[in-house]
This record gives structure tokens, sequence and C-alpha cells, in this order.
């Protein structure tokens, strides 16, 4: 088949779901499986390229909550009618449990994987997102998957990733890890114990398709660490955020005039940094905070949080943490990263 | 002068006759490298090493390689055996190489090497049966983790319903294929029958398909052993093992040991697999229903039970086809968690099934729930509301809503603005005389309704807030716009990362946006 996605689609699905037109978005996509592009090539190259865009958007601040959730609601939406319409190729394959880790929300891509492996004849099960790992280990027992595919977009979740793949390992089911949070190239997801690691939903499915494992044995120890700062971070959040808050009210100048909501979503960032450093201390790799902190750059500066008062914030948190070396050192290295640090 | 007994002992012994007596071939160089002498082992060992000249090809390869290369020792085979030569300087710069035939030794090594190897491979078999519950995975993880060091091919015949028989093959290249067998083998089912092992060797090929169940078909003479998979006493599966070399008995005796750690992995795959059986056809009738698609509504629903394993908790909605047409939809609470809760819920909405019948109007719903849940009183009771929304001509949908003691309602306008919707009532399931109130919700297009349940509000951080209502009128209003579906998940994910993986009670959301075709 010549047909391909083109940029007038790509320009018109985008419009469509920026303005929540959800039938013109469906006619978009429907139309170019009519016409002969396979599902698996529309949902990578139409409708994951208006998720990132959706994601751009978001990060610019150029759109609210919920403009973001109705396009995200709608590319869900195609997602599902174009898994329905369709048909698998080849010879049956076996099954796959596919899941976001604990504590990711980023469903969508997942769900594009979830339909591309059918349409290559796997049989899915699509537990959704921020799946708890309880819930993951005792469904996968009772299934018996020939494998599980575990989604993490953001790298804060890593912590729960590592539960989650020493749950399934346990039952013997291997892993396959896919989505940014692994890492470039996926170098986390190998040291948290997953037996492979895909890119996007084409990689997961030609990863699958080839010399997949019947079994594997349970996650080896994390033999990388030098201690288990981790855990005492991650155990501590609560009064580790609350100490910073209290640090931060006496030291900005303009904290007491905080309303509740910004001092809500204050203690919201201090959280975040923390999640990032918990997951940075857990892979041992500091370029893991760094590229955090460049992103949290970026996405504040337009909520009109410049690079300086982030800079405030990491001397906080760094000051809270004083006697844990390894998390001071990440965050001190990322804290240099920020672009006019002093 | 060296005057010790050793020098002394060794006066008048014949050198050559103490070299031949040793079991170790011996070969003396002289400084210049060639043979000085060599005794009765080495010519044994090594061929005849000519006095005289160097070490060559009439010698064994082995040591004239390891003399021209000024190497210490050599270990290697020739001949069949295994040779392992060290050399020994001695005075005057003459050097002895001194070599053993180590192929018993060797042997042995391999031997133990390949049987820790196999028993590896066996326990981490083992490991990865009983690793999953699900019968097909024990079942075709058996067949293939045998061929993984035991067997060319492997069928495992199981038992299943009535008096059918499946099997799953693997072969060579590791995929697994499920069989029904019709007709059972004679072979596979005298060994069901009798339960006893059978072995059958250099069995050539057309006999062997006799032998094996379907899927395996040797092309040349082979050794079949079926090996029956025991539970309790009584047989119920057999296990078809093919290979081109015969068995020793030591392996018999492994794979016997590999066959019962088979079967008592399957017999628990086995009850396990009806348990879930059972328990996913009682737990479906408990699971929340799917939503309707009703024109000019849209509807959005999620759902958090407390109890992770079980999937089934105290909180429910329910959509209701109304006989007269329309929907009619609930959403409630019942005390208590977990099995107990999930029970008394079933029983809850099956009245409310019955009451949708009788009379759709909700209140009349709800005293209808009461007198049932009375009827048979279980001790328990539920706070809930029920709505039946009205699509109008135009586009806007008024709901007609009942509340049994329920957290109010919210309505979100559509331009962001959240209001409460008062409505009072008893709880039902615990007094004859419970009142209940009615009153009527008018939603403008794109004004959405949210029902929610106490696990919303009163889920705690670690500190114990709550996250309360004010909270969720807050985070409510920046759905606006927001299809139900995509709100009902942006507050759950808010709650739950509220709550941050600390038990919670169970949660249910249930909104309905009034939505005319095109939109508001």
């Amino acid at each position: 088949m010549s047909a391909t996605v083109d940029e007038a689609a790509s320009a018109g699905f985008f419009a469509a779901i920026a303005a929540a037109d959800e039938p013109a978005a469906m006619r978009i996509a429907g139309g170019l499986a009519d016409a002969g592009v396979p599902v698996a090539r529309v949902l990578t190259d139409l409708v994951a390229p208006a998720q990132r865009r959706v994601g751009e958007h978001w990060a610019e601040a150029s759109w609210n909550v919920a403009r973001e959730h109705a396009a995200t609601h709608i590319c869900d939406r195609v997602v599902t009618a174009l898994g329905l319409r369709a048909t698998a190729a080849g010879p049956p394959r076996g099954r796959v449990v596919l899941a976001c880790v604990d504590g990711e929300w980023h469903a969508l891509a997942a769900r594009i994987v979830a339909e591309t492996l059918r349409a290559e004849g796997w049989q899915v099960t699509f537990l959704g997102a921020s799946t708890p790992a309880d819930h993951l280990a005792r469904f996968v027992s009772e299934k018996g998957p020939d494998a599980v595919a575990l989604s993490c977009v953001l790298a804060a979740s890593l912590p729960g990733a590592r539960w989650m793949i020493e749950a399934v390992r346990h039952t013997g089911v291997p892993v396959l890890a896919g989505g940014p949070g692994f890492g470039p190239g996926g170098r986390w997801a190998r040291l948290l114990g997953a037996d492979a690691w895909a890119a996007d939903a084409a990689g997961a499915a030609a990863r699958l398709a080839h010399d997949w494992p019947a079994f594997t044995d349970p996650a080896p120890a994390l033999d990388h660490l030098p201690d288990q700062e981790h855990r005492l971070l991650a155990d501590r959040r609560y009064d580790l955020v609350e100490q910073a808050m209290h640090a931060f009210t006496a030291k900005v100048p303009g904290a007491a005039g905080y309303s509740a909501w910004q001092l809500e979503k204050t203690r919201e960032d201090f959280g975040y940094i923390l999640d990032f450093l918990v997951a940075a201390l857990l892979v041992d790799d500091v370029s893991l905070l760094e590229d955090f902190t460049g992103w949290l750059t970026r996405i504040m500066a337009p909520r009109g949080v410049p690079a300086p008062v982030i800079g405030i914030g990491y001397d906080i948190l760094l000051d809270v943490l004083a006697g844990r070396p390894r998390a001071v050192r990440m965050l001190a290295a990322a804290r240099a990263s920020l672009p006019q640090a002093r | 002068m060296e005057q010790g007994p050793r020098s002394a002992a060794g006066q008048g012994v014949d050198e050559r006759a103490l070299l031949d007596a040793l079991d170790e071939a011996v070969v003396v160089l002289g400084p210049d490298g060639t043979v000085v002498r060599s005794n009765a082992a080495a010519c044994r060992l090594l061929g005849d090493p000519p006095a005289g000249r160097e070490p060559g090809s009439e010698t064994v390869s082995l040591l004239a390689e390891a003399v021209r290369q000024g190497r210490r020792s050599f270990d290697g085979p020739h001949g069949g055996r295994w040779l392992n030569g060290r050399r020994v300087p001695l005075p005057d710069g003459a050097v002895a190489w001194l070599v053993r035939d180590v192929t018993e030794q060797r042997e042995v090594e391999a031997a133990l090497r390949e049987d820790r190897e196999r028993w590896t491979r066996l326990s981490s078999a083992a490991r990865a049966l009983s690793g999953t519950l699900n019968l097909r995975r024990t079942w075709g993880l058996a067949a293939r983790l045998t061929v993984d060091g035991l067997a060319d091919h492997c069928g495992v015949t199981l038992r299943t319903e009535g008096a059918a028989t499946e099997t799953a093959v693997a072969g060579p290249g590791g995929g697994v294929a499920f069989s029904a067998d019709e007709p059972l083998r004679p072979s596979v089912a005298r060994v069901l029958a009798e339960g006893r092992r059978e072995v059958h060797d250099g069995v050539p090929p057309a006999q062997a398909r006799e032998l094996c169940p379907p899927g395996i078909e040797p092309d040349r003479a082979v050794t079949v052993v079926l090996l029956p998979l025991m539970a309790k006493g009584t047989c119920f599966g057999v296990m078809t093992l093919v290979r081109a070399r015969p068995y020793g008995t030591a392996e018999l005796s492994l794979i016997g040991d590999h066959a019962d750690r088979v079967a008592l992995a399957l017999d628990a795959a086995r009850l396990h697999d009806r348990q879930v059986r059972m328990s996913q056809r009682l737990r479906s009738a408990l699971l929340p229903p799917a939503l309707p698609e009703e024109a000019g509504l849209r509807l959005g629903a999620a759902y958090r039970p407390a109890s992770e394993d079980m999937l089934i908790g105290g909180d429910f909605y329910e959509m209701l086809p109304d006989p007269s047409g329309g929907w009619v939809f609930a959403l409630g609470d019942v005390c208590g968690k977990g099995v107990d809760a999930a029970v008394y819920t079933g029983r809850v909405r099956q009245a409310l099934r019955t009451a949708a019948v009788v009379d759709s109007a909700p209140l009349a719903m709800l005293e209808l729930l009461n007198r049932t849940l009375m009827s048979h009183d279980q001790g328990g009771f539920v706070t809930l509301l029920v709505g039946r929304p009205e699509v109008l001509p135009d586009g806007a949908v008024r709901v007609r809503l009942a509340g049994g003691g329920h957290p109010p309602p919210l309505v979100l306008r559509r331009g962001g603005d959240v209001e409460t919707v008062k409505v009072t009532g008893m709880f039902a399931g615990a007094f004859d005389d419970a009142s209940f109130e009615e009153r009527d919700v008018l939603l403008a297009p794109g004004d959405m309704l949210l029902l929610y349940t106490d696990g919303v509000t009163e889920a705690r951080d670690d500190s114990g807030r709550m996250y309360g209502e004010q909270r969720l009128v807050r985070d409510l209003g920046t759905c606006a716009g927001v299809p139900p579906v995509a709100a009902v998940d942006r507050l759950m994910q808010l709650v739950l990362e509220y709550l941050r993986r600390r038990e919670h009670d169970d949660i249910a959301l249930l909104a309905l946006q009034a939505w005319p075709e095109g939109g508001p």
C-alpha cells in the first residue's frame, strides 16, 4: 500500500483534538485506515505525534488542564476505535499483560502499544494507568501471560517500576520495559531487572516476536547501590516536604503573601523534586536529576517561575538533606546545571 | 659431600627399573633438547620417543608443541585419552617431562559438571513451574522446560473436564502447541490407567509415532519414555519424553524426580484453575457495569476498591434500563469493606434492579429498596443516590435525584463554577420508617453532575489530613469542558496521588454531562 500519514492528515488531526472535535478526529484516523494505512502506522505516525504535541502545549502552559485532558481523551477514543478495526496479521501469538507502572498516569502510549500488539496477533490485557504492584502480581499469577510489558513515561516512577519488576519476575514471567522513563536507550530498565527494553510500540512488537524467553529467574539484587538512601528519603518524604515548606516560608520574603493554593503548589513541587531525587538515587545516576531539572526549568518558566527561584528551592532541600551525602551530592550537581545558577 | 639417608638409599637401585615402575610417563631431555631416556609408561602413552632426537612427529604432538614453545605444562586430548604433562628441571640443564593419563578423572569431572548443570536447570524449572498458578502456562512450561535439557521432544497430556484429554507438545524449537487427543494413544491410555512408567529403547519411527501423542513424529530410531503424573494416589496425566540417545539409569531417576515436581505444580494449578473460574463467575456479577451510550448524555465512571486483590468492594455504581424508556443510575456505599461488603452490595444492586422494574421514580425506588433490605435483615445498611435523567428538547438534561444519607453530589457548570446539590435523607436498610428526599437538578448543555463516595473526601495524607469536599470542589472546577470519562479519571488520579499508596476505602465516581449532538 502506498497510503501513508501525510502532513495534511497530521495537521487536520491535531486541529481536531485541539478543538475537542471527536467526530472530526475519528473521521481523519478512520479515513487513513480505510485508505489502506495499517492501523499500527496510524497509531504511531498520527496519534502518537499528536499526543506529543499535546504534551508540548501543556509544557508551554499555552493550554489549560481541561483542554489537555479533552485532547488526550479524544486520542484515547481514537486508539480504541482503531483497535477494534485492527485484524490480527499472521498466526495467533501468546498473551501479554500490559500495565503502567505504579505512579505513572500517562496511559496513552501504553494504549498504543496494546493496540499495536493486538494487531500483531497477541492477546493483550491492558490494566491501565498506575497499576498497583500487588494487583499486577496477582493478575499475572492468575492469567499466566507469556510477557508483562511495563510502561513508564516519567522517571519519578522508577521505584514503583522496580517493585513491579520484582513482583512479576518472582512469578517467572519475563518483563519487557518501555517508555522514556527508563532512560536514554532504556539504560535503567536492565539495571532495575527488566528482561528487555523497547523504545516504542514497533520495538515492543519486534522484541516479543523474536527469542522471547519462556520464563525468567527472580530479579537480581540491586548490587550497584552503595546505600539505601533512596528508601530513607522515600520513607521520610512527608517530613522532608514539611521541613522544606517551613524553611521556604521563613526564607522567601514573598511567601507570607502566598494563597493556600500557591502554598499547596509549592508543597507539590518540593514533592516532585524529591521523587526524582529518590529515582536518581535508586539508579545511582545524576543525569536523571539533571534531565529533570532542565525539564522543570522549561515548564516553570512559562508559569512565571524563573530558574533562580528553582535554585532557591534546591538550596532549601540541600539544607534539609544535610547529612545524606549521596543525596546532597546529586542535588548539588543538578543545582549547578540550572541556567543562571549562582 | 652429601651424606644423607636419601642418597644412601638410592645407591645400587636400577634407575631404569624404577622409572618403568611408575604409572606416570617420564621423558628426560638433555640440555640440547634431545631425548635422553624415557620409561615404559611413556612408550604406552606417548609412542616411543626416540633417544638422541628432539621430540617430533613420532611423539605426542602435545609434548613436542610444549617443548618447542618452551612451556612448562600441557593439557589436552590424544588418541581418545586426555593427557596432562608438566616439566621438572633437573641438574645440569636437563629436564624431565612427567605425563599423566587423566582421562577417567576428566570424565568424572565432566559427568559431575553435567549433573550439576542438569540439577541447576531442573531446580530453575521447578521454580519457574511454581511461580505461576495459571494452568495453561504451567502446562506449556512443563513441556518446554523438559525439552530444555532432558529430551528432544516432550508431550504433557492431561485429563481435562469430563473424559477428554489434551496435550502440550514442545520440540527443539522451543514453541509449545496444544492439541486435543482424539483418539487417545493406547500407550498414553495405558500409563494413565496403570500409573506405571514405560521405557522403550531403539524404537523405529513408525512405532514411535504410535507410542507418542500427536505432534511428536520422530524420523529416526528413538527412545520413548512415558511417565505418570500422579497426585493423591491417582494418575491425572502422562509426560512423554523422546530422545535419539537412550537414557542411563541415573538419568531415568532424575527424570522421575522431574516428573514428580511437574505433577505437583500441575496439580496445584488445576485446583487453582477451578477456584479461579468459580470466583470469576461469582465476581463478574459484582463488577461495575459498562456504561450505556445515550444520545444527549455523556457518561463517565471510575472505581477503585480498597482491596486491590479482590477487585470488588462496598462501593458501587449501577446503570439500569428503565422498562418505560431511558435509564436509571445509582451510586452507593455499603457499610464495611471486603467480601462481606461486596456480597451486601450485590444484594443492594439486585434489589435496585427489581425496584426499577416496579417503579422507576427514584424516590419510589429508594423506598422499595429499603423495604426489600429490611425484609431479610442482615445487619447491613447503605448510603446511596438514585437518579433518572431526562434529555429535554433544548439539549438540557433534567435529573430527578433521590438521596439516602449519601455525600451530596456536585454540579460543574460549563463555565467552571461548582455547586453542591443538597439531597439529604436517611440511609437504607436500617430502619423500617426511613425517609428519603427527592429533588430535580437541571443541567444546561455542557454542565456535568458528579456523584462520589466518601472514599474520595475521606482520603488521608501522611499527616492524617483529609482530601475533603473543598479540595474536590476546587479540583472538579479545573475540569470544565473535559469529557466525563476524562474528568473522573483525573479526579481519581488526584485522589490516589494525594494518598500516595496509603491504604484507602473503596472509591467510586460517576459523572453525567448534558451533551446534545454537536456539543453545547
